[in-house]
């Protein structure tokens, strides 16, 4: 094997023909298409300067690639390969102190539709950097699909998926913990902690039970 | 061993013992024999049909119907229906109603002069006394019995549930041994004890029932057409907010007799 097929197969999810359901799903969209250099990442709320970054100013950063796994609150889970930048260099950039937190909140909006709107989510600021919460450009070693939040994705391990917004484009500090899109919408938790419950397991075909709530990390 | 209430479609559940819960997961254990008092239960899941007569009776703007913090859930959100409940995929006369959170359960319940059951009367009507493992049987589930997504996997994303009638699908020895259909798959269904880790607060084994807070997670059980096999079994269990409205979970009703249930929880 040369060099690239050996890095693709390290890289690679078993089972990942078989999708659940929100591997596929796009509440908000997806968009019809993404130009990415029109695209930015715009940094506002309780911070001194609002900032944008396009695409390429985020692949100057720090680039990591963590062998995690989400949970759908559908009650499915997959460990894959995500690669991006943690969400504490994102707001290093923007002059957020990882240590000043207590009752700041990440309100994440997503690109959206016109027919549909924007996908939006707040979630504990400190707790995210505490779990060192990614954005996500990469999955097992490509770049996201559109339907998995192309560009970019934020995913924060110990929440459940509807807390991370797919196709990310603001990201607001603010004091406020806002209820947001599919809690409005269908009665989940704002919260959004993964919780003690049986779960499918794609990568391996089989059920699991954690042994606590919040990131799956025992297997 | 079972006598329908005329054109209520009630099944008397009679009196008795049953095993309880599974090994094959912590929250279904410890397994334990149970003793029933008798009760009824609706013979197929609520209907869009059924839930209409709530919502022309003006159940959502009746106070009497409603827990105060399930009044006041629905107030604050202007919830006047169903989530589904202009969605032909979900509104069909014949299909059970879904996009109901537990408060709305509830409130249907009480206007009906009845209740959720709890997870023990849910189980004991799904599996009756002989230790099964589907409402069936042990014979693994096919599309036949059921209407559930193999891995999780739904063939389409646009979903829409069965009727009430279609499953089991032409397999007579398909309903449960008390002649219940649909309680496997389609929707889940709310039951009124909030989540436990374990039935380990069982200490009676005799109607039990655990209610700490409503606005605690409750369990629905029966798996839906988005979960996959294994919530079909009798013993699986899933917990939701009560604020959950998505189209995974629905109801069915019980009618208790004179003997109430032990709270242990």
């Amino acid at each position: 094997m040369d060099d690239q097929t050996v890095m693709d197969k390290a890289l690679s999810t078993p089972n990942i023909e078989k999708k659940p359901s929100s591997l596929r799903y796009y509440q908000d969209g997806p968009p019809d298409s993404i130009d990415i250099n029109d695209w930015q990442l715009v940094i506002s709320g309780q911070l001194a300067q609002k900032i944008q970054l396009c695409f390429s100013d985020i692949m100057r950063l720090n680039q990591i690639t963590q062998h995690r796994r989400m949970v759908c609150v559908c009650n499915w889970s997959i460990k894959r390969h995500w690669s991006g930048v943690l969400l504490q260099d994102i707001l290093q950039l923007a002059g957020i102190d990882a240590t000043r937190t207590d009752n700041l909140y990440l309100k994440q909006t997503s690109i959206g539709t016109r027919e549909k709107g924007c996908y939006q989510s707040t979630i504990p600021l400190g707790a995210a950097l505490e779990r060192r919460a990614l954005l996500a450009h990469s999955v097992d070693g490509s770049k996201l699909p559109i339907e998995q939040g192309y560009p970019m994705r934020l995913i924060d391990f110990g929440l459940y998926g509807y807390k991370s917004v797919k196709g990310l484009t603001q990201l607001e500090i603010t004091d406020q913990y806002e209820i947001g899109y599919w809690e409005k919408l269908a009665g989940y938790e704002l919260d959004g902690t993964i919780r003690k419950k049986k779960y499918w397991l794609v990568e391996t075909r089989k059920h699991y039970f954690p042994v606590q709530e919040g990131e799956i990390t025992e297997l | 061993m079972d006598q329908s209430i005329s054109g209520n479609n009630m099944l008397l559940i009679t009196a008795g013992k049953f095993i309880m819960g599974s090994e094959l997961y912590p929250n279904e254990s410890p397994v334990r024999k149970i003793t029933m008092s008798s009760f009824y239960i609706d013979q197929y899941p609520v209907t869009n049909a059924d839930y209409k007569r709530f919502i022309a009776n003006d159940g959502y703007n009746n106070p009497d119907l409603w827990s105060n913090n399930g009044w006041r859930f629905i107030r604050d959100k202007n919830i006047q229906h169903p989530l589904y409940w202009h969605d032909s995929n979900w509104n069909q006369d014949q299909q059970p109603v879904t996009g109901i959170s537990w408060w709305e359960a509830c409130a249907y319940a009480t206007f009906v002069g009845k209740s959720l059951p709890t997870e023990a009367q849910w189980e004991y009507a799904s599996r009756g006394d002989d230790g099964r493992t589907y409402p069936w049987g042990h014979i693994q589930p096919t599309q036949e019995y059921a209407c559930y997504s193999e891995g999780c996997e739904p063939d389409e994303l646009d979903r829409k549930s069965s009727l009430v009638t279609d499953h089991p699908k032409g397999i007579p020895k398909g309903i449960s041994p008390f002649n219940c259909f649909d309680m496997a798959g389609n929707l889940a269904e709310w039951c009124i004890d909030n989540n436990s880790d374990d039935y380990s607060w069982d200490t009676k084994r005799h109607n039990p029932l655990y209610l700490k807070d409503e606005n605690l997670h409750h369990i629905a059980r029966g798996g839906s057409g988005l979960h996959d096999e294994d919530y079909l079994r009798c013993s699986s269990r899933d917990f939701y907010p009560p604020t959950l409205r998505d189209n995974i979970v629905g109801m069915r009703c019980v009618l208790n007799l004179k003997e109430g249930n032990n709270d242990n929880g």
